[in-house]
């Protein structure tokens, strides 16, 4: 039996975020599953929510996390059984969330990169890159980068965007 | 066993899925942007918004396969945005018309037809529409995104054709107003200035328009300017609403809805408080006018805007500024060595449109920030073809091809002789305006509309009122478009139409640019060029209705391929014969010069040596603009030869603040806005296709301040009842400091019955314009339900 505790929670920063959560208005439910696993619950449903409430609560193997973490920060890829990149599973409703909602808790260090760059404040999406739900690539190609970038294809033919660009800021490395 | 919530959700998930219209691509169109063996790039515009962003489509044995930016565009500079990355991806959709599609009843279901067939079918009904009832019983009803060759070829044989003006399309609903505040002001069409300026104005003033996701393309120049000179350059963004746009403001002002022409008025007081205003540009070249055009004088100007002292302001604004928010940002204005303002449907879409585009035009004649580099009164066009097809083109009731009124004779009679026609022939009066026209539809007296690349189904305002006669099955209704909208489904007749690259045709983006896209792939199944189908049905009419004038309309357009060629013979009648020696002459910018150029031409270009330099940078500048020197009446730089204002000077007018039609009362405490998101287009028929963008925004939601949302028990995700006097809708919440409070605020293009945000607006419009007040209405918001998983719809 799954135990259902709905409370409505106060999000402790005073940032507004794109999606309209924080300012203190951020209404979530906390639940446990039949495992005995605790998740929270926004108005949309997310997978990545749930996993670091989990982790949070030190119930799930800190080998998922960390393989994720990984994901994340360098590159790393997570493969399933057929070798191809895959984002955690999400349900049919949890697909139709945008990507930075979710990564605003699951990786809240690169949505803040993001949007603070000059790809967050032109709104340049991360399924421009990383590809939406079903094609996700943690590695993006090159070839959506040369949507806009053309030209420095041209130039730099032979090296990956992120050999000189932070990924998710785009500064340039030092 | 109890459901719980989570259950709930994942189940009622399930079922949605199974429902989804739309989603049946399957997600493995990786663009391809770069050179790679076999696939050969063509070069044309974006599809999409008015900033005419060049792009290039790769296409590999006859499909589409990726997209790239033209790095060496001056629109663009290489940049698009993330709709216009994906729009490509609906080209090969499976659920594009393919076929001419028939229903005798519009309760009936549709059936597959011969093109031979639904053409005689479209002939007959207009003919007998026209038999009953004359040149006022037939209308069409086109768009800003269809090519100008479409839009003219459409509207001549309506015109000369059928005898009747009620030629109307959706730029009525977005950019009448900034047409009429043009005119007025400066008496010519379309801006003086461009995009050039942006990259050299100090000031941006930004008002009525989320820049960042209605224009994103040139939002990312503004905010490139903004970033590399964060101490030279100011940004101010006047908006009711705290949006994207206002991330790169330095001040941020927010206003009651509709009291920005208090504001505008406020900033002039205090730059003429401050003698910050340009006293030699105002002796040289302005003039003053008042009520209807009755001559005024400064001192007049003065006194009326002497009135609205900032503190004043504050309180009528709101109280979201201060007074010495008012003068810092008239002072920034009006002293930065230049300054462009830059605006949307927030001016446009209002009861009062036509006089807040004036007050912007005010300040700009008022300091002398015009003409030169990085200063301009810039109205964004949100449509790809608004300006070109549309307003120049002849898309309008009460406007002919080269902007002539329809109203004066002598150029009635230039456009006959043009086309060969009887003096005469084309009637005297505008036709319908966009609302008369739907009004007459739901009244029975326009008995056979086409309905060409819109939805008004779903994007007039008050939409359920004017669906109704939609509804009529006295009504008949052809629609052609490349997928089902909601207009299909209430449509007799629809026709399949090629798409985008498809296609050859020119679109004139928002800085008097035109731009070709040539045909670069075919069209899937048996869908066809607009301009081959008008051809052809005029033929039939001609035939039904015994008319060698019709006959006469088509005769330089017979034999010719379609793909390519008739264009090019529409297009270079237009260009050669309706635009010479008009404001937006063109005869330069013919196909063999537009295929040359890396972003085609802005006019005035009036020869082909001038056009390949790429037009005209800045209007009625001596020397940069060849008709200032060749209309040149004295020895000033500047030439205002816009056909307009007699005098050729440039207009301050006195307009003061006034309400919008409907204002928040006790039954009603909440004023609505609308606007548009990044992720879709218009009526989403064609981004609700694409599984990218559809995920990103699959939704409309209502946005609601947190003061108010606290006061009313809203959540986040909760459902919202929005009703106003017309309509209501059930949205999700968005609990968010963006609408000021008081105030919500809605996305439109949501197709669900549920979400249609357009059953709630008001159908008010400007008494100039005639465009609707989309942008203010009055509603009151409940809280429905807890959050509730909800459904993507796109009508298939």
């Amino acid at each position: 039996m799954k135990k259902i505790v709905e409370h409505h929670l106060q999000f402790p920063s005073d940032d507004i975020c794109r999606r309209g959560y924080g300012a203190g208005n951020i209404a979530i439910s906390v639940f446990e599953d039949d495992a005995g696993h605790y998740g929270k619950d926004s108005y949309k449903n997310c997978k990545w929510r749930l996993i670091v409430r989990k982790i949070q609560s030190g119930m799930l193997a800190g080998m998922m996390f960390a393989a994720l973490g990984l994901m994340l920060c360098s590159g790393t890829v997570m493969a399933d059984t057929g070798g191809k990149v895959s984002h955690p599973e999400l349900t049919e409703q949890e697909q139709l969330i945008a990507c930075a909602d979710c990564h605003s808790e699951a990786t809240p260090e690169v949505q803040k990169e993001w949007f603070d760059s000059v790809h967050g404040i032109a709104m340049v999406k991360c399924y421009q890159c990383h590809g939406t739900f079903g094609e996700f690539v943690v590695t993006p190609s090159k070839e959506n980068c040369a949507t806009c970038h053309a030209d420095m294809m041209d130039k730099e033919p032979n090296t990956l965007c992120w050999e000189c660009h932070v990924p998710h800021s785009f500064k340039a490395k030092k | 066993m109890a459901q719980t919530r989570r259950d709930f959700i994942k189940k009622a998930a399930a079922l949605s899925a199974a429902s989804y219209v739309g989603m049946n691509l399957p997600i493995d169109k990786s663009n391809q942007a770069r050179a790679e063996e076999g696939v050969s790039w063509h070069r044309g515009s974006c599809r999409l918004c008015g900033v005419g962003c060049r792009v290039e489509l790769g296409v590999k044995n006859g499909t589409p396969v990726g997209l790239r930016g033209v790095s060496d565009s001056r629109t663009n500079f290489g940049y698009v945005c993330m709709k216009g990355m994906h729009f490509w991806k609906c080209m090969r959709h499976p659920d594009r018309l393919t076929k001419p599609l028939y229903r005798e009843k519009k309760t009936d279901k549709f059936q597959e037809i011969s093109w031979e067939k639904a053409l005689d079918i479209a002939a007959t009904k207009f003919a007998e529409a026209h038999k009953a009832g004359g040149g006022e019983a037939v209308a069409y009803y086109g768009s800003g995104q269809a090519l100008t060759e479409e839009t003219y070829f459409f509207q001549k044989i309506m015109r000369a054709g059928l005898q009747s003006n009620n030629v109307e399309g959706n730029p009525r609903l977005c950019m009448a107003s900034a047409v009429g505040g043009y005119l007025s002001s400066f008496g010519a069409d379309e801006p003086i200035g461009g995009y050039s300026d942006l990259e050299k104005a100090h000031c941006f003033f930004i008002v009525g328009s989320n820049t960042a996701e209605a224009h994103p393309v040139l939002f990312r120049r503004i905010m490139r300017r903004k970033l590399d000179n964060p101490n030279e350059v100011k940004v101010i963004n006047v908006d009711p609403r705290v949006s994207q746009t206002s991330r790169i403001a330095d001040k941020h002002m927010q206003f009651k809805p509709g009291t920005d022409l208090a504001l505008l008025n406020g900033m002039a007081h205090v730059i003429i408080e401050e003698k910050l205003y340009d006293e030699d540009f105002i002796q040289k070249y302005t003039s003053f006018k008042k009520g209807k055009g009755d001559d005024a004088t400064f001192e007049e100007y003065a006194a009326q805007v002497a009135t609205y002292t900032p503190e004043m302001v504050v309180k009528m604004c709101g109280d979201a500024f201060t007074a010495d928010d008012v003068r810092e940002v008239a002072r920034w204005f009006a002293t930065s060595k230049g300054t462009v303002s830059l605006w949307t449907m927030g001016l446009n879409q209002r009861k009062q449109g036509v006089w807040a585009n004036n007050l912007m035009h005010n300040l700009h004649i008022l300091t002398g920030q015009l003409m030169k580099d990085g200063a301009d009164s810039l109205s964004l066009t949100g449509q790809p073809n608004a300006c070109g097809g549309v307003r120049e083109g002849g898309g309008l009731c009460h406007i002919l091809p080269g902007h002539r009124p329809v109203n004066v004779e002598k150029l009635r009679n230039q456009v006959e002789a043009a086309w060969g026609v009887p003096a005469g022939r084309i009637p005297p009066e505008p036709g319908l305006h966009t609302m008369a026209m739907f009004t007459a539809v739901n009244e029975g007296k326009v008995k056979a509309l086409w309905v060409n690349c819109t939805s008004p189904v779903q994007s007039l305002p008050n939409c359920n009122l004017y669906n109704k006669g939609m509804d009529r099955e006295d009504v008949f209704i052809v629609t052609t478009d490349i997928f089902h909208t909601l207009t299909t489904q209430k449509s007799n007749l629809v026709l399949p139409t090629s798409f985008h690259f498809e296609k050859t045709g020119v679109y004139g983006c928002t800085e008097r640019r035109s731009q070709i896209t040539r045909k670069a792939i075919d069209s899937p199944g048996d869908a066809k060029p607009e301009v081959w189908i008008i051809r052809e049905w005029a033929r039939k009419l001609a035939e039904k209705m015994s008319d060698p004038v019709i006959t006469q309309c088509i005769k330089p357009f017979e034999g010719l391929e379609e793909g390519y060629e008739l264009p090019k013979a529409i297009w270079d009648e237009y260009s050669q014969k309706l635009t010479a020696h008009r404001d937006n002459d063109l005869r330069g910018a013919t196909y063999a010069v537009l295929e040359q150029m890396a972003d085609g031409v802005q006019w005035p270009a009036p020869t082909e040596e001038y056009a390949l330099t790429g037009g005209t940078v800045k209007k009625f500048v001596k020397g940069r603009d060849p008709m200032a020197d060749s209309e040149s009446k004295n020895d000033l730089p500047y030439q205002f030869y816009g056909p307009a204002h007699p005098d050729r000077k440039l207009w301050i007018w006195q307009r003061d603040q006034a309400d919008p039609d409907e204002m928040p009362d006790a039954e009603y405490p909440f004023y609505l806005s609308t606007g548009r998101i990044i992720d879709h287009w218009h009526t989403m028929s064609m981004t609700g296709r694409i599984p990218e963008l559809l995920r990103a925004n699959p939704y409309a939601y209502i946005e609601v301040n947190p003061k108010d949302a606290a006061r009313l028990g809203i959540k986040p995700g909760d459902m919202v009842e929005v009703t106003s006097r017309r309509g209501t809708n059930l949205l999700p919440a968005k609990v968010y400091e963006g609408p000021i409070e008081g105030m919500v605020f809605a996305y439109w293009h949501d197709q669900h019955e549920d979400r249609m945000i357009n059953k709630v607006t008001k159908d008010a419009y400007d008494p100039g314009s005639k465009e609707p007040e989309f942008k203010i209405c009055a509603v009151k918001i409940k809280r429905a339900s807890g959050p509730t998983p909800l459904t993507p719809y796109v009508a298939g």
